[in-house]
């Protein structure tokens, strides 16, 4: 058998005596679209951490690339939901691009260069030497994105990194980030609490369990590509599978939960 | 009210307005003064002299060279307690950033040098290190150093965790670490302090030369006044208005130079 992008064995992360999450097992296969689903509180975004290796597990282990995560790796590479923070202000559009391979000791000509190649990728090439600050919401991310693919991973690891932008600018990010991964076909790992979002991009949705009993959902999502918001949401599979993640995220959120809940 | 759509004409005079402003304001103050100078009898024309007798003394003081002089005198001891401030202060500030439970144990300490008047310190100095340029530069370099170093501790501190995260996702460690994220993230906050310092140094600088000062544009002050030449401290008086106006003007460039990225509200707000 191949060896998966990321295997999480019986994974769990306290903080003090809270529980992030708790019993995950989870393999995702190299060049997979993985969308990673949870009610709020349900550890998703620390799960992401910790195959990022910013967090380290409590328990359980993760391994990616056959090698255990202990600390983060530019072959993992991040984008996060607070674009604003984590574009650095202080540097232009393409020195943000390119600040990957400087940390790698490359120069800064050819460390531009090939910034200037990946905005090409994202469509912003002509914006490379203003500052981040000046674009819109939706053009930032398009940065972050672009920087976090010219560290040259293998993996992406995606946390809601549309929920901060309006509906119109998100469908328009979620159409370009398939075409570049259609382009590339790295491993992402896509964390988000909006169905909708899930569904559209990804090759299979797990959602975590908000009690702390690993994953409540592990299911395909066998819609055909290229993926359309006019079309893709009329398929039959897409509201089935919408309407099964929805009472899964609604019935846990709103239940009396059956086992006590570690959080109080 | 004029309806909207003559607001371009309503703003042309406005501004006009505005430019005349600026000039009669000054033009104003400058009367007033001749006024009060002029209304008080002579004891009050002499600790107030007319406007003329100032300019007189400031032209002459500057075609002795005494008043050139005087300043720049002046700005070395403002340049060397400030350059010194900056640097004692950002070193000092990075290494109680890095080590945050010597910084939390020191806080009080620092709050407490940075509210104490640094000129207080002067007497001390000047039996220290006697009755040169050296006393002026450290007073001036004691009473500003803290806000460097506070802000810088505080900027070091206060770097938001999803930056630091980010330099670790992209492999930034070690000196890179804390050059290429930590330093430029916290840089606006430094600029805030060293700001400070630019402010307070000169003042302590002047205040020094006025109590001990063998030279500079406050030795000038003291000494017109106690030679009963009040023209001449106003002369120096004024130049020295002028010296902290050029000052900041040059502080405000270099910092639109440095941080052209600073200047946004929300990072000021951060």
């Amino acid at each position: 058998m191949v060896e998966p992008a990321v295997r999480i064995s019986q994974g769990s992360k306290f903080f003090g005596e809270i529980c992030a999450f708790r019993s995950i097992n989870l393999q995702v296969p190299e060049g997979q679209f993985l969308a990673v689903v949870g009610a709020s509180g349900s550890g998703k975004t620390t799960v992401l951490r910790c195959v990022a290796g910013l967090e380290r597990l409590s328990g359980g282990s993760i391994v990616a690339a056959g090698r255990p995560v202990t600390r983060p790796d530019p072959s993992r590479t991040y984008v996060f939901q607070d674009y604003g923070r984590s574009l650095f202000p202080w540097r232009r559009v393409a020195a943000n691009v390119s600040f990957p391979q400087e940390m790698r000791g490359k120069g800064r000509r050819v460390a531009r260069e090939r910034a200037l190649g990946y905005l090409e990728l994202v469509g912003l090439r002509e914006r490379a030497d203003a500052y981040p600050w000046q674009l819109s919401g939706g053009m930032q991310q398009r940065v972050a994105i672009a920087r976090a693919l010219a560290a040259e991973p293998s993996m992406l690891l995606m946390d809601e990194p549309f929920g901060a932008v309006d509906a119109q600018t998100r469908m328009e990010l979620q159409l370009a980030l398939l075409r570049i991964w259609m382009e590339l076909r790295k491993t992402v790992i896509f964390v988000t609490h909006d169905i909708d979002e899930a569904l559209f991009l990804s090759d299979r949705i797990v959602v975590i369990d908000s009690r702390g009993q690993g994953l409540a959902m592990d299911e395909p999502v066998d819609l055909p590509r290229p993926r359309s918001h006019a079309e893709t949401p009329r398929y039959d599979l897409y509201s089935e599978m919408r309407a099964s993640v929805l009472r899964l995220l609604l019935r846990e959120e709103g239940s009396e939960a059956p086992h006590a809940p570690t959080t109080q | 009210m004029p309806p909207p759509h003559s607001k371009r004409r309503v703003v042309a005079p406005r501004s006009a307005m505005r430019r005349l402003a600026v000039i009669v304001g000054p033009l104003l103050v400058v009367g007033l003064w001749w006024f009060m100078s002029a209304s008080g009898g002579e004891a009050r024309s002499y600790y107030l002299p007319p406007p003329p007798a100032v300019v007189a003394a400031a032209v002459q003081g500057f075609a002795d060279g005494s008043l050139l002089e005087g300043a720049l005198a002046t700005l070395a001891h403002f340049l060397g307690g400030f350059t010194a401030a900056v640097a004692i202060g950002l070193a000092a500030g990075l290494a109680l950033g890095r080590f945050e439970a010597v910084g939390t144990a020191l806080q009080p300490v620092l709050n407490f040098l940075r509210t104490l008047p640094g000129i207080a310190i002067l007497p001390v100095l000047m039996l220290l290190l006697g009755l040169g340029n050296a006393t002026i530069i450290a007073t001036s370099t004691f009473a500003s150093v803290w806000f460097v170093l506070l802000n810088t501790a505080a900027g070091v501190q206060e770097v938001h965790p999803v930056v630091l995260d980010t330099g670790r996702v992209f492999g930034a460690q070690g000196w890179r670490r804390w050059v290429s994220v930590v330093l430029p993230s916290a840089a606006p906050r430094i600029a805030t302090g060293v700001r400070l310092a630019l402010g307070i140094s000169l003042v302590v600088a002047v205040s020094a030369e006025i109590i001990m000062g063998r030279a500079g544009l406050g030795f000038i002050i003291a000494d017109s006044m106690e030679t009963l030449r009040p023209s001449a401290a106003y002369a120096a008086i004024l130049t020295v208005g002028v010296l902290a106006w050029i000052v900041f003007q040059v502080g405000e460039f270099l910092e639109a130079k440095v941080l052209p990225w600073a200047n946004r509200s929300d990072v000021r707000r951060a």
